[in-house]
């Protein structure tokens, strides 16, 4: 009986023991997962955890409102899909198709709806990095450091922002609600201000910055980075004098910059960080992959399919000079009408799928006629041109896997395309540096020297189309079409696809009219994208974009 | 009918030593307490009452004598009797007053103990043939306990279809074949009796008054009331109605059958087909709006129990119902009461059945021919080529080449019409005074859309409940399931059902060629691509310990002790397959699909949850006056522990951690861990006056961890009154009133608000970027801080009629309810501008209005022939609306678009003005999306500033979660037949079609005949706008045009069921079986007739790419053995 008398006094016991453990000291737990403000910025490689975090969102590219929501440059509609250089294939939900071309976009349909704050959340992680270590007690060095990428990690987000929507509003402070009040509402800086701003931090940041990365560091901020950013931002700007200056620190930098011996491979996961490469967004498979091999595969290849989401132009091809240095347009004598493809430069074949080139295990045939391809031009779910990507995709990766390619920014063909189109720009007639930065690239592509002689006219021409060849599918078009304020001229007629009709041997080249592939564009507006309406909305001192 | 010939031996032998054990420890026990209980006693008694339960009688008899009493079995204590006595002798008093019930009563060391006489243990009638062809003719009389003759009493012979009913006097003549066992007396307000047969000819029945309505117990917060004294706002639903319906999740059952509940179910995929369900719709903002549930006191998940274990499903409403649960119960309460073993026979009882499912509704896509012919009209409005020659569309229409121009149904072809699923379930259950025990194994079977992917479910409860002393209560609970859910490698139930309704018939995605060979890699990837199974474990235990203190008489106290533990192993083996392709010789090749190297990820979730509750209760009646008191401390710990890991690029097939890749880039793991902490004090102080008004207190002083030190404890109190008017001397005379009740409470309770530790100011550290190939971490600064975020708090007010009318034959139930819910976590962002770069914590900012009805009625009616019929109604009403949330000047300011002042959840989008129908037309409105055509959609500029924007938004739509949901529930019996049906509606709420259901070829996707209705100059009065190759711009807009009315009636449940007459089921030594056949969602009635209603809440659905609801054809048996 003892026992069931105990059990009562165990009962009676349990109240007690409840009630003496109330308060609020009882309900005390410590997140586990979880830093205090102290431990992080107590030492240099605690605050090195914190900027580590900032390069994380280092995107190639903004993020789009497309459903994958990803960076341009990696997403299923990268950046030339919003120029004349290639169309979507798939067309539903896509950005590019629906509010691009078709000219439907607005504040209230932005393109890159979330990128604005995206890229202001990452200016405050600068801002913090930079203020907290700036009052902090660490060795110089490591201080500078931290510094230094955190202000070049600034810079090339504010130049996203100035490259989309002209001036922004300059933070270079975190914002506190509860002590700057009404001062977290600021009005956009001007875009000329903005351009200095960013001139000057890439100019202070390259101070502290290390010439190269090497072994871990590899991926990190270096000089050279500094000053392409600084290079291309200035030619955006028109600031010719300062573009040529900053790229030709950069070529006399002795950092090591070389163009890589070849083209197509230049972009693989096995040559990455090559000497060619200034700055790139680093990706591993797996842990931090890209499947960039799923969206721009051909719809159907030998070891799966892709989204052919990137369909080059007739338009771009025609740009791909013949070995004897001219286009059809110019008459090259190699062109054969029944062969348009044979004898072009090394980078068409290292960029372009075309109708009987080998991919994979494969031969890719757009041509109508072939049974059962599901490539063939204008079938359903296939190319809308005629082509498909080849540049950027490496055929060993099966699509739909992890890759760990990385996203070049900047390389060093571009700070010589910089170089040649500023310092053009400066003088009255080109000279030789101008050629000899061309010529170094057109010699990789196998292609003879410029003809000597040009005029400065003939050369701004010749360096556009070199830059838009080279530079094709790495997201640069879209901003050479508004800086050099030609967009409207290109997109005054439709885009153009190849037709091949006939059976081998005895072909029919047509080039035709993309379907959807007239471009809506309005120079009185679309030279700027519009300012998201959520912006406006919740910070009334932003003005919108002429005519949005 | 319970037969225990199987089971009296072991009965016997165990069942009496254990009772023998009991009983010394009871004696033992009483003596010491009668030893520390030396006072002279009084021997009279005076008390005075009518029509009271016998417990208080007895209770009013303690209190005057000091003898303490005993009453055995719940349908004593609430035995109704009439006393009268006057300074009587306790022993002539109990004479009297048991004289005329069933009962008797002796003095036991001090106690009065009161049973139930004794009746006679039925003799086995031996069946022999010649009894079974002979008939016979009972006689006799009914009546109620002061011997009053009953009129219409239904007498029937069990197991048969022979009824008869009592005329005036009560007498009744009945033939009864001569093999009949028993005959079964009923009538409302009445306690069914059974009378064995034997060889009587003649049998007289006293019925005794059934336990009304009114005094039938209910589960409460932390304990019972008696219904007819209850103040608060409570609805029950008896456990039998839920296994009524064979469905996998029981929360499906309660939407419609309880009044106050609002439910809709997203989902037809096995093991995530619970419904949503919101107790008096939605309150609040924040992201927590789900109601609390209890199950057996402590808070659980019940949507997983065996439906045959649950006893009542009590639903908690207004303010005083849900204060005892603090900071978690101001969105509702629902309290689920497993069964327990009764004292009495041992029941061994089997119940199963076995059902196909299909898909309710889905749109009826376009053949190959079809969608192929329309795609080339499409594109002609776009200005270009067709994509299909004559020949080719031909080709596709006879069907001559299917191997290049197929036409699949992908979704008769890939889901299966006919999936099975089954449950068995067995209880055994019973007990002596002593110790009592109930056990219940249940088994279920779901398979899914294909073959290959099923949930299954183990459960096992067992209780025992054992009387340690006289006054010593001790149950210990055990419940353990084991879920396990398996899926294919690499897709799952709704990837298959976003596949089949994706791809169109055609070549370009051929599902699959005449030879077999799979054209695509749905079927692979279903049938070829490895396993994902998920299991889960869970175990719910519990021991609690109640002690009455005998020294005070009413008192008593309780301890409960609660370790629930759950964990999940999940293992996902994923490997490459092949589908093939034609190449241009037509040659079969073969394409890789899915992971390029097999790769196996295992993962480990475990969550323990402790519960420590300690109970003071008190119950005295003092005359006239009634308290009841209750006290809880409660405390509740809990913790998680996640652990997975995973390899990649398997050179052997095995799927085996170890056997991966033994490259270190080739693993991976992770984990992490998290706890929590909460504490209580609860209490409830009720007092009536003769019955007749009630006041009830109660309310608890709460703290939880999620908030600063200081901000962690807070208090919320409500008050309720009752008064029971048909206790008073003016309703004495009208006699269609049984009873009727009027109550109000008003209170504050609490919800939780968002996640723990957003006082903090922290950071978090998560794998980030790579350098030099080498992923390192990177640390973030989590949201800014909010020091003084706390609870939201509502407060409610609850006003409520209910009674019961008719001789009880109608009763009713009508509550109006108001709420406030303030301090609710709105985010605060729009505050600060977008640059301003770094997420706000939660601020306590909102407040939110929520008012409504519930109402629930139900009848019961029995004929002259036997037949009965019962029908209940109910139905809840709850609309909300936004009072202050933190909203930006772009919509607050434009009163179309404000969102205060407006219901949660209301659809805002374009006011589609209809068609454009001329390129004029066009030319003269505002500037809309892109390019335009005849036939594209037409928006009302609301602010006429010429072009259609953000700014021309209004409302466009209800909230998608319905505000109205009503149900009508159907019984009906009728010798040995029974039919239940549960019709359910919903109302006032909206469904936007998004994506591929409302523009067609959404992406080259599959479209319906319903979006044949498309312009054309011929058809300008059209559903869908002009066909375009690709959906526009325009019509991508969110606007009224695609905004569909989400009201819906449905009939949920049919059942019909027949039970085998007893005569037959005798033969086999069995007590009763009985069959049915039931169906579920058999008939649907909603604005479109090609989407199910229920889909409308979430992304996929809004795209008709979603796991389509299921309808459920069933057969099933119930035995009693």
């Amino acid at each position: 009986m003892k026992k069931f008398v105990s059990l009562r006094i165990y009962a009676v016991l349990a109240l007690p023991f409840l009630v003496a453990s109330c308060n609020d000291a009882a309900l005390d737990i410590v997140p586990k997962d979880q830093l205090t403000d102290a431990t992080i910025w107590q030492s240099a490689e605690n605050a090195g955890l914190f900027l580590n975090d900032i390069y994380y969102e280092l995107n190639p590219g903004p993020v789009s409102s497309v459903w994958t929501a990803l960076p341009s440059e990696i997403s299923n509609d990268p950046l030339d899909n919003f120029s004349d250089n290639s169309v979507s294939g798939n067309l539903a939900g896509i950005p590019s198709y629906e509010a691009f071309t078709q000219g439907a976009y607005s504040p209230s349909i932005p393109i890159f709806n979330d990128h604005w704050s995206n890229m202001y959340a990452n200016i405050r992680k600068c801002n913090i990095l930079i203020e907290k270590v700036g009052s902090s007690d660490f060795a110089d060095e490591a201080k500078e450091s931290l510094i230094a990428q955190a202000r070049f990690l600034r810079a090339y987000f504010y130049k996203w922002l100035i490259d989309l929507y002209g001036g922004v509003p300059i933070i270079t402070k975190p914002l506190d609600r509860n002590v700057d009040g009404d001062g977290i509402f600021a009005a956009r800086n001007t875009y000329e201000e903005c351009v200095s701003f960013v001139q000057q931090e890439c100019e202070e940041a390259a101070v502290d910055l290390p010439l190269t990365a090497t072994g871990s560091n590899v991926g990190r901020a270096t000089k050279g980075a500094a000053w392409a950013l600084k290079s291309e931002l200035e030619l955006y700007a028109g600031k010719w004098e300062d573009a040529a200056a900053t790229s030709l620190k950069i070529m006399e930098s002795g950092a090591g910059y070389d163009l890589f011996p070849d083209y197509g491979t230049l972009f693989y996961e096995e040559n990455e960080n090559n000497e060619e490469v200034i700055f790139d967004v680093q990706y591993a498979a797996e842990v931090k992959g890209v499947i960039t091999e799923r969206y721009w595969n051909p719809t159907v290849v030998s070891d799966g399919g892709g989204w052919q989401a990137v369909n080059p132009t007739q338009d771009l091809v025609d740009d791909y000079e013949f070995l004897d240095g001219k286009t059809e347009a110019e008459g090259s004598t190699l062109f054969d009408p029944q062969n348009p493809y044979a004898n072009r430069g090394k980078r068409f074949y290292a960029s372009i799928i075309y109708d009987g080139s080998e991919w994979k295990d494969d031969i890719i045939y757009t041509r109508l006629g072939i049974p059962n391809n599901r490539n063939e031009f204008g079938g359903v779910g296939a190319t809308r041109t005629g082509y498909y990507l080849r540049k950027k995709v490496n055929p060993a990766i099966v699509p739909g896997t992890s890759s760990g390619q990385n996203s070049i920014v900047w390389r060093y063909a571009e700070v010589l395309l910089n170089y040649a189109e500023a310092k053009n720009e400066v003088l009255s007639t080109p000279d030789q540096s101008v050629y000899a930065a061309i010529n170094k690239i057109r010699k990789r592509a196998g292609l003879p020297d410029l003809p000597a002689g040009l005029t400065k006219e003939q050369m701004r021409e010749r360096i556009r189309r070199e830059r838009r060849v080279e530079l094709a599918f790495e997201g640069k078009r879209l901003f050479d079409l508004w800086r050099w304020r030609i967009a409207d001229q290109v997109f005054s007629e439709s885009l153009t696809a190849m037709k091949i009709t006939g059976t081998e041997g005895n072909l029919t080249y047509e080039k035709v009219a993309i379907d959807g592939g007239k471009v809506v564009f309005d120079p009185g507006k679309n030279y700027l994208m519009p300012i998201p309406e959520k912006v406006r909305a919740r910070n009334d001192k932003i003005d919108q974009n002429p005519n949005y | 009918m319970n037969f225990h010939i199987h089971l009296k031996g072991l009965y016997v032998a165990f069942f009496d030593q254990l009772l023998l054990i009991m009983k010394l420890a009871l004696l033992l026990t009483f003596v010491s307490v009668m030893q520390v209980r030396a006072v002279s006693l009084a021997q009279t008694v005076t008390v005075n009452a009518r029509n009271v339960p016998l417990n208080e009688v007895m209770r009013t008899i303690q209190s005057q004598t000091g003898y303490l009493f005993f009453l055995k079995g719940k349908e004593v204590a609430y035995t109704k009797v009439n006393v009268h006595f006057e300074n009587e002798d306790v022993h002539s008093a109990m004479d009297k007053l048991t004289a005329n019930l069933p009962l008797t009563w002796e003095m036991e060391e001090g106690t009065i103990v009161i049973k139930p006489t004794p009746t006679p243990v039925r003799p086995a009638t031996p069946v022999t043939k010649e009894r079974l062809t002979q008939q016979r003719e009972v006689t006799g009389r009914v009546t109620d306990a002061s011997g009053q003759g009953l009129q219409d009493v239904t007498v029937a012979v069990q197991g048969t279809a022979v009824a008869t009913v009592t005329d005036a006097e009560g007498n009744y003549r009945i033939p009864v074949p001569d093999d009949a066992g028993t005959l079964v007396f009923r009538y409302i307000g009445f306690t069914t009796a059974e009378q064995a047969i034997g060889s009587r000819t003649r049998i007289d029945v006293q019925l005794q008054p059934s336990l009304s309505d009114l005094d039938e117990v209910i589960v409460v917060g932390y304990g019972t009331q008696k219904k007819g004294q209850v103040t608060a706002s409570v609805s029950t639903l008896d456990g039998d109605a839920i296994t009524e319906s064979p469905v996998a999740n029981i929360n499906n059952s309660i939407a419609g059958r309880v009044s106050g509940v609002l439910a809709f179910q997203g989902s037809g995929e096995p093991g995530a087909d619970a419904a949503n369900i919101r107790i008096r719709g939605i309150g609040t903002t924040g992201s927590n709006s789900e109601a609390l549930t209890i199950v057996d006191g402590v808070p659980r998940d019940f949507s997983q129990l065996n439906p045959n274990e649950i006893e009542t499903i009590t639903v908690l409403k207004d303010a005083a119902a849900i204060a005892p649960y603090g900071l978690a119960g101001a969105n509702g309460v629902v309290l689920v009461t497993t069964k327990r073993g009764k004292e009495g026979t041992i029941d061994l009882s089997y119940n199963g059945w076995y059902g196909l499912q299909r898909p309710t509704r889905y749109p009826d896509y376009l053949d190959a021919y079809e969608f192929a012919s329309t795609l080339n009209v499409a594109r002609a409005n776009a200005g270009l080529a067709p994509q299909y020659t004559q020949e080719e569309l031909q080709k596709y229409k006879d069907q001559s080449d299917p191997d290049h121009y197929p036409d699949h149904d992908w979704v008769k072809e890939v889901i299966d019409f006919r999936a099975p699923m089954t449950s068995h379930n067995l209880t055994f259950s019973g007990g002596t005074d002593k110790i009592r025990f109930f056990s219940a194994l249940g088994y279920l079977y779901q398979q899914g859309s294909v073959d290959v992917i099923n949930f299954s479910k183990y459960s096992l409860a067992t209780n025992v409940d054992v009387n340690a002393t006289k006054s010593t209560l001790v149950s210990l609970d055990v419940k353990a399931r084991l879920e396990a859910t398996k899926n294919p490698g690499a897709i799952d139930g709704t990837g298959i059902y976003t596949q089949v309704t994706k791809h169109p018939p055609l070549f370009s995605d051929q599902l699959s060629f005449t030879n077999g060979l799979p054209g695509h890699s749905l079927l692979p990837s279903i049938y070829n691509s490895g396993y994902d199974r998920q299991q889960e474990n869970v175990l719910y235990s519990q021991l609690s310990i109640e002690q009455q203190i005998p020294s005070i008489p009413g008192l008593s106290l309780k301890g409960v002790f609660a370790y629930d533990k759950s964990y999940q192993l999940g293992k996902q083996w994923q490997t490459p397959y092949v589908y093939y392709q034609l190449n241009a010789a037509d040659e079969f090749e073969e394409v890789r699909g899915g992971v390029t190297a097999p790769r196996l990820n295992q993962a480990f979730d475990q969550r323990v949850n402790t519960t420590l509750q300690g109970y003071i209760t008190y119950v005295g009646n003092f005359g006239n006056h009634g308290v009841n008191f209750l006290a809880v401390a409660e405390r509740r710990e809990g913790d998680n522990v996640l652990f997975d890991a995973e390899r990649i690029n398997y050179q052997v097939n095995l799927d085996e951690l170890d056997l991966g890749s033994a490259a270190k880039a080739d693993l991976d793991n992770g984990g992490s861990s998290s706890s929590s902490k909460q504490m209580g004090f609860v209490y409830r102080a009720s007092y009536n006056y003769s019955g007749k008004y009630m006041a009830e207190f109660s309310g608890r002083y709460d703290g939880h961890y999620y908030f600063a030190p200081g901000k962690r404890f807070v208090f919320f109190p409500a008050v309720s009154l009752g008064w029971r008017l048909s206790e008073e001397p003016f309703m004495e005379n009208i006699d269609w009133i049984n009873d009727l009740k009027l109550r109000g409470s008003y209170g504050k309770s609490g919800n939780l608000a968002g996640g723990p530790f957003q006082y903090l100011s922290s950071y978090g550290v998560r794998p980030g970027y790579i350098f030099g190939g080498t992923q390192v971490q990177g640390a973030f600064e989590r949201n800014e801080p909010n020091r003084n975020i706390t609870w939201e708090t509502a407060k409610k007010l609850d006003i409520g009629i209910e009674g019961s009318v008719l001789n009880n034959r109608l009763r009713f139930e009508f509550d109006v309810f108001s709420e406030r819910r303030s301090d609710m976590l709105v985010s605060p962002s729009a505050a600060v501008p977008l640059e301003y770069g770094i997420g706000l914590s939660q601020v306590n900012g909102g407040v939110m209005d929520n008012r409504g009805f519930d109402l629930s009625l139900s009848t019961f009616n029995q004929f002259e022939n036997g037949l009965t019929v019962d029908v209940g109604v109910t139905v809840s009403y709850a609309k909300n609306k936004l009072v202050q949330i933190i909203e930006g000047a772009d919509t607050y300011d434009n009163p179309e678009r404000r969102r205060t002042g407006r219901p949660l959840g209301t659809q805002f989008g374009y006011k589609a003005l209809g068609l454009f129908q001329s390129q004029e037309e066009i030319d003269n409105w505002a500037t809309q999306f892109g390019t335009l055509q005849p036939g594209d959609i037409k928006y009302a500029d609301m602010n006429n500033d010429g072009r259609i924007d953000a700014n021309d938004e209004v409302v466009i739509g209800d909230p998608a979660f319905p505000q109205l949901i009503y149900g009508v529930t159907g019984n009906l019996s009728w010798r040995g037949f029974d039919l239940s049906m549960l019709w359910q509606g919903a109302d006032e709420s909206s469904f936007l079609l998004t994506n591929e259901a409302s523009n067609p070829f959404f992406n080259g996707a599959k479209i319906f005949r319903e979006q044949l209705d498309y312009w054309t100059p011929e058809n300008r009065d059209a559903t869908y706008p002009v066909i375009m190759p690709t959906p526009t711009p325009n019509s991508t807009q969110t606007s009224s045009w695609w905004i569909r009315d989400g009201r819906y009636l449905r009939l949920k449940n049919l059942e019909v069921g027949y039970a085998i007459p007893s005569t037959l089921t005798q033969k086999i030594n069995v007590g009763g079986i009985r069959l049915f056949v039931a169906g579920q969602n058999l008939l649907t009635f909603s604005s479109e007739s090609y989407l199910d209603p229920e889909i409308g809440v979430g992304g996929g659905s809004r795209r008709a790419r979603y796991y389509f609801q299921q309808k459920v054809y069933t057969f099933g048996l119930n035995v009693n053995f």
